[in-house]
């Protein structure tokens, strides 16, 4: 019995080739000729050793060349790693796909070898280990062994030379005793595993629906997750089947996950004239920071690590937004504080030309922690409502002066 | 007592922002670290032969990344620019790069240099950055290289200050590590990390509750960190020199988090170093091991 994939392949493909030949409207004798034809050409003792013969037009391989630029040719590279938990995202670390690149003619090849069998197997994975059922299946006067070496030329590419490419970044790395130069490829099978991933994430029903739930504020039993500042990368623009099958098969574009640090705005702003606290900072751009730290302030265990740790993080946020102000101030050409009626301690801390004094000495950093601080519970308190806000007593200040102390350098 | 050779406000043009197949951004560590070899070589060419780099930190204060985002797009994509047309005048088929322009500070851990020869290492240093690339990129200018002596640990808030105000990169691999131990694959443990969890509840009165979460708190993000050996040690056609022992890698990627180099204590926090793992076939650029 012939497995009903390789059967229902064999079909389908029967029937596309005769739509294809019989569109023009032909003869009775004509169309009989040509059905005979067909019924000879997808019967498996003929289509196979076809087959066999185009196996080697195609490569299959894991890290294909020319992601990297569509003229480097390189030799075929069938990647594989052990999987280990060692927080690294690589060959072996995740399930993906071959890729394959050669002649388009022959992808029906790759197509076939990718059927599985009824016992979840893959004909090239049959072939691989030479399993009885599949010795049975090409059960076909062509010698099996024949047939067998033809389909796996596919991964013969291990066999020839090695060869890279000028087109493809080669990178040199220190060893013990030299250098090992590296060529970079890219494993497209990893890279649209990944796309395919983010596309359940983006688009699935379930995803979907637990958006729209949100929005009516209904419950979702799982909810969904987002990820933001993607970036899609094309590769091969309008011939994507150049560049590989799997590139194809994705439409030519891949997902980039954002590396970026958060943004400064570090641009100069006005010079001021009296107090740095009162005409710099504006409450409302800490209002959400002030909020979240409020919750924490009103836990009922505030010593429970989390709570502390949770404290912490918001207070200092918030001394990083406050400084990014003192940051984009010191872009100022120095000197701009001596007209001013600054505190003393302010102009060393704000004037650029006070740099190589606020690196020396460290009296003016301890005032300016003082201010800080104060300045945070003043700002907290209006930034709750005076009747909200918990009266900032010892506990909670001395979390402000503490954790100032300890990150005194912020402030520098 | 650590040295550091410390180049304050460098300004790069036009660096490699595809740091692996699978993020963009800030370069990969690779090429910073890459950087900083080939400017140990050609000082060491130039009379310093015992200098040494051994570890950098590179402290992020601006980088403008080339990417546009549509009006209502969910997603940016690259600018590109023409690569040259091929041998017969056709434009061939489109790769596109992506770019970044960047104002960084490096702080490079350095051994190897007499104490009667600063000025000229701090001449030479000045001298062969103005002929260099960097993370693909070219330097547009820096400010005055200086070298700083710290008494380890215990004096690192004399390096932090020079690396202020800015982001560097803390290794954060041990967290993805985690999560692969309990069964996630690599793309999961790293999703699971980089996204916004929508997640409902409904609270005593039957009132829907709808928060958002990161899985941890942190500005976490992707990044390259090394390659991983996918081929044999050998020699193959067209490589750049016949002599160096050759073979295929891709990147390693990992989590990293941007923090402000004022919250670490530790000297193993700031610094990235070198080593090559021949067992696992890794090239690896890392910092010191926490809980991993």
């Amino acid at each position: 019995m012939l497995d009903p994939a390789i059967q229902a392949y064999l079909s389908e493909r029967k029937v596309t080739w005769l739509k294809e030949k019989l569109k023009i409207s032909k003869t009775e004798a004509e169309q009989q000729d040509i059905e005979r034809t067909a019924a000879d050409k997808f019967d498996l003792a003929n289509w196979l050793p076809d087959a066999a013969k185009r196996a080697g037009q195609l490569a299959m391989v894991t890290h294909p060349g020319k992601f990297s630029h569509p003229g480097a040719k390189t030799s075929s590279v069938i990647a594989d790693a052990e999987r280990k938990a060692d927080g690294y995202l690589r060959t072996g670390n995740v399930a993906a796909e071959f890729d394959v690149f050669g002649n388009a003619a022959a992808l029906d090849v790759h197509k076939f070898l990718s059927l599985p069998l009824s016992d979840g197997q893959t004909v090239l994975g049959h072939l691989e280990q030479d399993t009885p059922l599949i010795r049975q299946q090409f059960n076909i006067p062509t010698a099996f062994q024949d047939l067998r070496q033809g389909l796996l030329s596919i991964k013969s590419g291990a066999a020839e030379t090695v060869k890279t490419s000028e087109k493809i970044k080669q990178v040199y790395f220190p060893v013990d005793d030299g250098y090992h130069l590296l060529s970079v490829l890219t494993p497209s099978g990893l890279m649209f595993k990944l796309k395919e991933r983010i596309n359940v994430l983006r688009f699935s029903e379930a995803a979907k629906q637990a958006r729209s739930d949100r929005r009516n504020q209904i419950h979702h039993e799982q909810g969904f997750d987002e990820l933001y500042n993607l970036t899609v990368i094309g590769f091969g623009g309008t011939k994507p089947q150049n560049i590989s099958v799997l590139n194809n098969q994705n439409g030519g574009t891949a997902y980039l996950l954002a590396s970026l640090p958060p943004t400064l705005e570090l641009r100069a702003t006005q010079a001021l004239k009296t107090n740095f606290f009162l005409q710099s900072l504006y409450l409302k751009d800490y209002q959400d920071k002030f909020k979240a730290l409020h919750k924490l302030f009103l836990d009922t265990v505030p010593n429970n690590i989390d709570v502390r740790e949770g404290r912490d993080y918001w207070i200092l946020q918030i001394v990083e937004q406050v400084m990014e102000k003192v940051w984009a101030i010191r872009e100022l050409p120095g000197g701009w504080s001596e007209t001013s009626a600054l505190p003393p301690v302010q102009k060393i801390w704000l004037d650029a030309a006070n740099a190589q004094r606020r690196d020396s000495e460290d009296d003016w950093l301890d005032e300016i922690i003082v201010a800080v601080v104060s300045w945070l519970g003043i700002a907290y308190k209006k930034a709750v409502g005076e009747q909200k806000a918990i009266p900032i007593g010892d506990p909670e200040s001395r979390a402000f002066r503490q954790l100032l102390a300890e990150h005194r350098e912020v402030l520098r | 007592m650590n040295r550091f050779l410390i180049v304050p406000r460098l300004k790069v043009h036009n660096a490699n922002a595809l740091s692996s197949p699978y993020t963009i951004g800030f370069p990969a560590m690779t090429a910073w670290l890459g950087g900083v070899h080939a400017l140990q070589r050609k000082l060491n060419a130039a009379s310093f032969t015992e200098l040494r780099f051994s570890a950098c930190a590179v402290s992020c204060h601006q980088i403008d990344l080339q990417t546009y985002q549509g009006r209502g797009d969910y997603v940016q994509s690259i600018v590109g620019t023409g690569n040259p047309l091929d041998k017969t005048g056709e434009r061939p088929s489109f790769i596109e790069e992506a770019r970044c322009h960047l104002n960084v500070t490096l702080a490079i851990e350095y051994q190897g240099v007499g104490m009667g020869d600063t000025d000229a290492f701090l001449a030479a240093v000045r001298h062969h950055l103005t002929t260099m690339k960097l993370a693909g990129g070219d330097i547009l200018s820096f400010g005055n290289p200086e070298l700083l002596k710290i008494d380890g640990d215990i004096e690192f808030g004399k390096l932090t200050r020079k690396l202020m105000p800015g982001y560097v990169l803390l290794e954060r691999r041990e967290l993805m590590a985690e999560a692969m131990r309990e069964g996630q694959d690599a793309i999961d443990a790293m999703l699971d990390y980089l996204t916004v969890h929508h997640r409902s509840q409904i609270d005593a009165d039957g009132q829907v509750m709808w928060s958002a979460e990161r899985k941890t708190k942190g500005w976490l993000v992707p990044i390259a960190t090394g390659f991983h050996g996918v081929g044999e040690l050998g020699l193959a056609e067209q490589q750049r020199d016949p002599h160096t022992p050759h073979r295929f890698a891709e990147s390693l990627v990992t989590l990293g988090e941007f923090v402000m180099p004022y919250r670490l204590k530790r000297l193993d926090d700031l610094l990235w170093r070198g080593r090559y793992d021949a067992d696992n076939n890794f090239y690896l650029i890392e910092q010191h091991p926490r809980n991993a």
